[in-house]
């Protein structure tokens, strides 16, 4: 099993630097993860592969936050598998042995978010929005939002909530720590 | 009263006609003579009118001629003397020197205020607000003029108008020859009345002297400011053409250093030993003018009453004397030229200076006539468009050429033949109200002396006309009329007399008409009891035959009386024979009707069970072919029946194979749906690859869409497909279910067929048997029916035999009641007529 690093920031290693803002027009890939008050839109990091996967076991790690499903196996890789949703206080996933899972990143970069249901592939319209409509609870993640069909997609900074999951500060500690040298790489 | 009525009776036309004769000619005379005298007073007034307006006319002529003749000699007179000439070699000895003790500063202020101020406030005053740039004037000044207006006018401390007062301005030369001349001047100009007196220095133009003391005095007439003015032009005329003795009076022109008051000067030279040294200017006082041509404004005085007036005209129709209007009406004036289309600022200029002189141009017939060189008087209408008598004449004033009018108001000079008209015709009414008056009484009692008999006479006509025969006129034979009513009455005596024998035998006549006419009412009401009285006249005759005619008739109506009874009597026993034997017909006739009715109604039911019998038979028949052909079916739905149960059983086999084989497609649509639905994450991951790789990857994603649409389109078709195989295995199940329902069902009907084969074999022995019974039953009642058939046409024979019997019955009671009634009808029309006795 290799060493699950999937943390990494956008090559960069400071959190503090959001991402490059995705230039309009480009194609994207979005999730709708229910919330207890509706549907939270977020665009995918637009660097990183995603993947779907279905009927995927996940492994349970005991000692852990809520949020922390477990792990999960992709080819060979073991994958950490976290609820978005538990995590910023905006609704619980149903935990479930086998299920769909994303996968976002590669190798040892990557990990993997429950019910998000299908990807949306989306192409930016050319005005933005405002991030002031994001959740209080996600707002200092997103960093750009955009209008889309009803609705305001969210770019959500990956790179900082994980990096902010490492740093422990979040209510329980991550059940693996990132080294410094894989932080700043 | 109305004329017309008033002409319709003697009494109307004696009156009113005599009115006429004695008013109408007086009246015609009285207008002939009334219009002759008017048209003559007319004449003479016009003709004195006319005398006046060329007296006014003539007189003024006069006047005005001497007193420009005086003026002329006045001004020729004050340049010969020496003063003046020795006063111009002085003058302009000493005029040279002055600009040299004027200091320069003090002076151009002193002249700035003076021009500015004091000058063009009067010039504004006289000119109706009107200012003018004075900058030019003040720039053309030489020295000499400068120093001249500074010391005259400017410095001079008495007010504008009153510049002459200041003898000497300073000791120099100048100063001095000034006051030495202006002490004669001031004395010749208050005995002259001219309001000015210029010297002017021959060679170079200048204004050596004046009296007034303008703003052209010290200028130059050659080359000064003012040398294109009238008094620049009538220096010139001098200077080339003067000779002693001689002068010239310049036209009537607005003169700017006189304010723009309209101003005319009269020229001469002055000589110094033979030498044209000077010429000297006099302004001509049109105040005095004026006060020639308005009378003194004492018009009425003069005899030209409240309209007339004189007034001088330039040979431009200018004014050069104010109108009368102008000084008794300033407002009416001032309309007057607005009536007569003088611009608007003239008028201004006019009211401020109080005069038309130079200002307005006023255009009449006497104006283009004395412009023409005519002198004379004619009626003609004014400037003012008011009609007027005027006299005119061209005028030569100091070899000038002018125009004179004088002139008054038709209306007022002919106001004394309007006063004559008037009085006339007061006097006329009067005369004429006062013959009416007479000449209504004397005609009153004429028409009264011939209209009382004719009323008399008319009076007795209408009462014999209303039947009094006994009026009469009793008119005594005084006269013609008198004579008339007598002869009326004794012609009336005589006609009544005649009338009342007439009247008597009418009456006679009359009451013998009546008793005829009584008896022929009484015939006529159909009493032949009546006997007309036979009288002796000429209607005895037809009371006789009338007696006669009416015994012979009623004779003649008592014999058709008797045969009438007779008659009436044979007919009443006849109806008794015809009645009792159309009884007995109408019961025999009753007795064979219903017995034909009952061989009828027994005929009519022997057919009916006849037919019915028919159609059972037939029925019967029908039924025995039904009964066979119901069997035979039956035998062949039998038949079907079995092979049809076959045939389900065979079908039940097919769609259970059919079920099964459906399982197995469900098995392989899974698999494909499987496939799709791979298919279908395949392509999402994919374009997930594909949106990561950026622009590169865009291509690409757009591939995997169309496979990821494909993948979810096989997955939808799979689950199509799945609910149909699903839907047919349910089908199939239901439909074996029925099919094996079907089966039971079709062996019980093929049993049931069965036994109704067997039911129908015995409906078809019983039936023949019923059949032979009815077709029996038929053939008897078809006998009897033709019988009963026979018996009934005989029936109606009978019947017909009867009836035709009781209507030839009733034909002859109904004669018979007609022999009775036309019996009876002879009565009653002989009864109406009342027979004598026989």
């Amino acid at each position: 099993m290799s060493n699950p690093t999937p943390i990494l920031a956008a090559a960069s290693g400071s959190a503090a630097e959001p991402p490059l803002v995705q230039t309009r027009n480009a194609l994207r890939c979005g999730i709708r993860l229910q919330t207890s008050g509706g549907s939270l839109p977020l665009l995918l990091p637009a660097d990183r592969p995603a993947e779907l996967r279905r009927g995927m076991a996940i492994c349970s790690v005991p000692n852990v936050a809520p949020w922390f499903f477990g792990m999960a196996n992709l080819r060979g890789e073991l994958v950490p598998v976290f609820d978005l949703l538990g995590y910023c206080g905006l609704g619980r996933t149903t935990r479930q042995r086998s299920s769909e899972l994303l996968l976002i990143g590669t190798a040892a970069s990557a990990f993997a978010l429950p019910g998000t249901g299908e990807p949306e592939i989306l192409q930016l319209s050319e005005d933005g929005a405002g991030t002031h409509t994001a959740p209080a609870q996600i707002s200092e993640f997103i960093y750009n939002a955009w209008k889309g069909v009803n609705t305001h997609w969210y770019d959500f900074d990956f790179d900082r909530w994980l990096l902010q999951l490492s740093r422990g500060e979040n209510p329980l500690p991550l059940p693996f720590s990132p080294s410094q040298t894989e932080l700043s790489s | 009263m109305n004329l017309g009525n008033a002409f319709r009776n003697v009494r109307g036309r004696i009156q009113y006609g005599t009115l006429l004769l004695s008013v109408v000619p007086m009246l015609l005379v009285g207008l002939l003579i009334g219009g002759l005298a008017f048209y003559l007073a007319r004449d003479s007034l016009h003709e004195r009118a006319l005398q006046q307006v060329v007296t006014v006319r003539v007189d003024k002529t006069d006047r005005i001629l001497s007193y420009f003749n005086e003026l002329r000699d006045q001004t020729l007179l004050l340049a010969s003397l020496r003063a003046t000439v020795d006063a111009v070699s002085d003058l302009s000895a000493g005029i040279g020197a002055v600009s040299a003790q004027v200091p320069a500063i003090q002076s151009r202020e002193r002249m700035q205020r003076f021009y500015n101020g004091d000058y063009l406030q009067e010039y504004a005053k006289l000119n109706a607000g009107a200012s003018i740039d004075v900058k030019p004037f003040l720039e053309q000044l030489d020295d000499t003029a400068y120093a001249l207006q500074y010391q005259y006018l400017a410095d001079n401390p008495n007010p504008l108008g009153e510049k002459s007062k200041l003898k000497q301005a300073d000791d120099s030369a100048y100063g001095k020859a000034h006051a030495a001349y202006h002490e004669r001047v001031v004395r010749f100009v208050t005995a002259s009345g001219f309001p000015d007196v210029v010297l002017v220095d021959a060679s170079n133009g200048r204004i050596l002297y004046s009296y007034a003391k303008r703003i052209d005095f010290g200028t130059s007439l050659s080359n000064g400011p003012f040398a294109k003015t009238e008094m620049g032009e009538l220096f010139r005329q001098i200077r080339e053409g003067g000779k002693p003795e001689s002068f010239v009076l310049s036209p009537t022109r607005q003169y700017q250093p006189n304010f723009d008051d309209a101003s005319l000067f009269i020229g001469v030279p002055v000589f110094n030993e033979n030498r044209l040294s000077a010429v000297l200017i006099t302004q001509v006082p049109f105040s005095q003018v004026n006060r020639i041509m308005t009378f003194d404004s004492r018009w009425k005085d003069a005899g030209l009453g409240d309209t007339g007036e004189t007034y001088l005209l330039s040979l431009d129709d200018t004014l050069l004397s104010n109108t009368r209007s102008l000084t008794e009406s300033p407002g009416e004036h001032s309309e007057f030229l607005k009536h007569i289309g003088t611009p608007e600022a003239v008028i201004k200029v006019s009211q401020a200076k109080n005069s038309d002189i130079g200002l307005v141009r006023v255009v009449s017939r006497a104006g283009e006539a004395a412009r023409r060189g005519e002198t004379g008087a004619f009626n003609y209408n004014d400037y003012r468009g008011e009609p007027v008598v005027g006299a005119f004449a061209p005028l030569k004033v100091l070899e000038r050429d002018w125009i004179i009018v004088a002139k008054i108001d038709q209306a007022e000079a002919f106001a004394p033949v309007n006063s004559l008209l008037r009085d006339m015709l007061f006097a006329g009414i009067g005369i004429l109200a006062l013959t009416l008056l007479v000449s209504t009484y004397f005609s009153n009692r004429l028409a009264r002396s011939v209209n009382g008999p004719i009323d008399t006479l008319q009076s007795t006509i209408a009462k014999l006309s209303a039947g009094d025969l006994d009026a009469r006129t009793r008119m005594p034979p005084n006269d013609e009329l008198g004579e008339l009513g007598s002869a009326l009455d004794n012609l009336l005596d005589e006609r009544v007399a005649t009338l009342a024998a007439a009247a008597r035998e009418n009456e006679q006549l009359n009451q013998s008409v009546i008793e005829i006419m009584q008896a022929v009412s009484r015939l006529s009401s159909r009493d032949l009891t009546v006997k007309v009285p036979v009288t002796t006249d000429v209607t005895g005759a037809i009371s006789d035959a009338l007696n006669f005619m009416t015994g012979q008739t009623a004779q003649v109506l008592r014999n058709v009386n008797d045969i009438s009874n007779q008659v009436a009597q044979a007919s009443g026993r006849v109806r008794e024979r015809s009645a009792s034997a159309m009884l007995v017909a109408a019961e025999g006739s009753r007795e064979i009707e219903q017995a034909s009715q009952e061989l009828s109604d027994a005929a009519l039911a022997l057919k009916d069970i006849a037919g019915q019998a028919s159609q059972a038979d037939r029925a019967a028949e029908e039924a025995i072919l039904s009964t066979r052909e119901a069997l035979n079916s039956v035998r062949e739905t039998v038949g079907g029946i079995s092979a049809s149960r076959d045939l389900i059983r065979e079908t039940e086999k097919r769609i259970k194979r059919l079920g099964e084989r459906s399982q197995e497609i469900t098995t392989t649509v899974n698999i494909i749906g499987n496939i799709a639905e791979r298919t279908s994450m395949l392509a999402l991951n994919t374009s997930m690859q594909a949106v990561a790789a950026g622009e590169a990857g865009r291509a690409y994603a757009v591939v995997a869409d169309e496979v990821k649409r494909l993948a979810e389109g096989a997955r939808g078709a799979t689950q199509q497909i799945s609910n149909l195989v699903s839907a047919i295995q349910s089908e199939t199940i239901d439909t074996v279910e029925a099919i094996n329902r079907a089966i039971t069902q079709v062996v019980e009907i093929s049993k049931m067929a069965e036994r109704a084969g067997e039911q129908m074999r015995s409906t078809e022995e019983k039936t023949d048997l019923l059949v032979n019974s009815v077709r029996s039953i038929a053939e008897t009642t078809s006998l009897q029916s033709r019988a009963s058939d026979t018996l009934q046409a005989r029936a109606q024979q009978i019947r017909l035999s009867t009836r035709q019997t009781a209507d030839e019955l009733a034909i002859q009671a109904n004669e018979t009641r007609n022999l009775d009634g036309y019996a009876n009808g002879l009565l009653d029309s002989v009864r109406v007529f009342t027979l004598p006795a026989a």
